[in-house]
């Protein structure tokens, strides 16, 4: 009868963990933006720029504006990789600048529906996005 | 000669209060606020507030607002009230307004009222949720300070140059003027001091009027090809005036009060992951000072007593450095701690005693209940006396070596 517990106990453990790392290893954001925007490409280092705000344009000198997930797999994979900073972090830097005056909140949302049509609706927006997700409305950007 | 009135500011203010207001009618400006209440318990010694019976004078509240008027132009103002002990008072004053032109990334200007960069936590030093623990190292973010390195009315030139894909180097330079009701740093550090010590007691302030009367400096930060990993240097020259008057036994006391910081610095590298936050400061001071007075005698029987003139040219040589760590447990807890090591005088650090240095372990706990909301514990083990006012304790000789801090605080933000 203990041994059957312990049994059931791990495999219940095994299978939390494999539900958690399939949640992580499937989670494939794309980067996304308002049409109007002309770039199709960017660097790693100028969307870690762009994300930090320590560069307020696209590549070809248009305004950008961040838009963000609040939280999921699409946020963590997305600022881990580029902001490298987890969500949480992302918005403790963001509320930095906000109360030192130094810059303004992305703004966040908590389905990928109504990211999209921010950014559908804001000229210079970006956002990210399971890849999976449809996205006519606005364009997808590569990441070099 | 040196005091000048407070009309620059108000027109600053009255300026901004109108561009809102404009930008409101169009529906662009965001609001953000602040509430934060904290409660601060020791065991042998009153720290920054009557703290040794637990006081809960110890709170801030912020609101501002912001606008994108242009893709280069932003303008905001930040009201704030804060307490802590006998500084704020809880009287809503400018902390911030200005406008910011960013013609490119490499170059911006902002100009208004701008908080001072100033090692890497003074611009966000009253934003509570923004950190783990709820007292800043006091070793390298002196309250005492506070108001003269705070903010300045003036101009600040920044921008972020890039070297190469994966670093950059951030600069800030400023120059301006420091217009403070009341400074805790020549009142509470110089002045009650020698007050108790010839008068066995601290004087009640019947007025007090200060100016920084140009403040100059800058920053520059390296973020390096590490990633999270960057070092950085700052460093303010400034030139304090002040008058005053207290009561004094038999008098009054109306003394003349100058200082010039020159210079300020600190030094600071930061690492951070996604989970961890660890960052080391360096600070050291250069501060000059003059104090002259007369105890004028008033009520005495004919004829008074001769007014007696008092000189000081005192100098403060303080010194100090932080090491702390934090870690991001999940979305709702995170464990922090720091060592703080501070020196009066930094020149006689290795001398034998206590009052001459303070040591402080700190270990924190923050909660972050919802996404507005966070409760923080904290607990200090203080080795020393070197930054306990000896007029806050009075007719206690801080003959106690260790001592310990408790401090709580929760703030709501939106």
């Amino acid at each position: 009868m203990k041994n059957l517990n312990i049994r059931l106990l791990v495999r219940t453990v095994l299978a939390c963990a494999l539900v958690l790392w399939a949640g992580t290893a499937l989670a494939a954001p794309i980067l996304i933006a308002h049409k109007d925007v002309s770039v199709d490409a960017v660097s790693a280092g100028d969307l870690n720029k762009i994300l930090l705000g320590k560069s307020a344009n696209w590549p070809d000198g248009s305004r950008v504006v961040i838009s963000m997930l609040k939280g999921g797999p699409i946020a963590d994979e997305f600022l881990k990789t580029y902001a490298k900073k987890s969500p949480k972090q992302f918005g403790t830097f963001w509320k930095k600048a906000v109360f030192s005056g130094t810059g303004d909140m992305p703004a966040a949302f908590d389905t990928e529906a109504d990211l999209i049509v921010f950014v559908s609706r804001t000229p210079g927006a970006m956002g990210f996005i399971d890849e999976a997700t449809a996205h006519e409305d606005v364009k997808a950007i590569s990441i070099n | 000669m040196y005091l000048r009135s407070n009309r620059k500011l108000t027109a600053l203010l009255v300026l901004f209060t109108i561009m809102v207001a404009n930008l409101a009618m169009a529906g662009a400006p965001v609001v953000h606020g602040i509430i934060s209440q904290g409660y601060l318990k020791s065991t042998e010694y009153n720290y920054l507030i009557p703290s040794k019976e637990g006081s809960f004078a110890f709170n801030e509240a912020m609101i501002n607002v912001s606008a994108t008027v242009s893709d280069n132009l932003r303008v905001g103002a930040q009201m704030i009230a804060r307490n802590l002990g006998s500084d704020g008072n809880e009287d809503f004053v400018l902390d911030w307004a200005y406008g910011d032109y960013r013609f490119r990334d490499e170059f911006g200007l902002r100009v208004g009222k701008v908080k001072t960069p100033h090692g890497l936590y003074n611009q966000t030093r009253d934003v509570d949720m923004v950190r783990n623990s709820i007292l800043l190292p006091q070793a390298v973010y002196t309250e005492l300070m506070r108001d003269v390195m705070n903010g300045f009315e003036g101009i600040s030139a920044y921008g972020t140059i890039s070297i190469g894909e994966s670093s950059s180097l951030e600069y800030d330079a400023f120059i301006g003027t420091v217009d403070v009701e009341r400074t805790q740093f020549p009142v509470d550090l110089l002045l009650q001091p020698t007050f108790a010590s010839m008068w066995g007691t601290a004087l009640p302030m019947a007025g007090w009027r200060a100016e920084v009367e140009k403040i100059y400096g800058g920053a520059l930060r390296y973020n390096t090809p590490l990633d999270g990993f960057r070092v950085g240097a700052s460093a303010f020259d400034a030139k304090m005036y002040a008058t005053g008057s207290f009561v004094a036994p038999l008098g009054f006391f109306n003394p003349e009060f100058k200082m010039h910081a020159s210079p300020w610095y600190v030094l600071s590298a930061e690492y951070s992951t996604d989970r961890l936050v660890a960052s080391f400061e360096y600070t050291r001071a250069f501060v000059d000072m003059e104090l002259n007075g007369v105890l004028v005698p008033t009520g005495m029987p004919d004829p008074a007593p001769p007014a007696v003139v008092m000189d000081f040219a005192p100098e403060d040589r303080r010194g100090g450095y932080y090491g702390q760590a934090t870690w991001q447990f999940n979305d709702w807890f995170q464990l922090g701690s720091y060592y703080s090591m501070y020196y009066p005088d930094y020149d006689t650090r290795d001398a034998e005693g206590f009052s001459h240095m303070m040591r402080d372990l700190a270990l924190t706990v923050r909660f972050d209940i919802t996404d507005y909301w966070l409760i923080k514990l904290e607990g200090h083990a203080m080795n020393g006396t070197g930054d306990v006012r000896t007029h806050m304790n009075p007719g206690s000789a801080l003959a106690e070596e260790n001592w310990t801090l408790f401090g709580a605080k929760s703030t709501f933000y939106f």
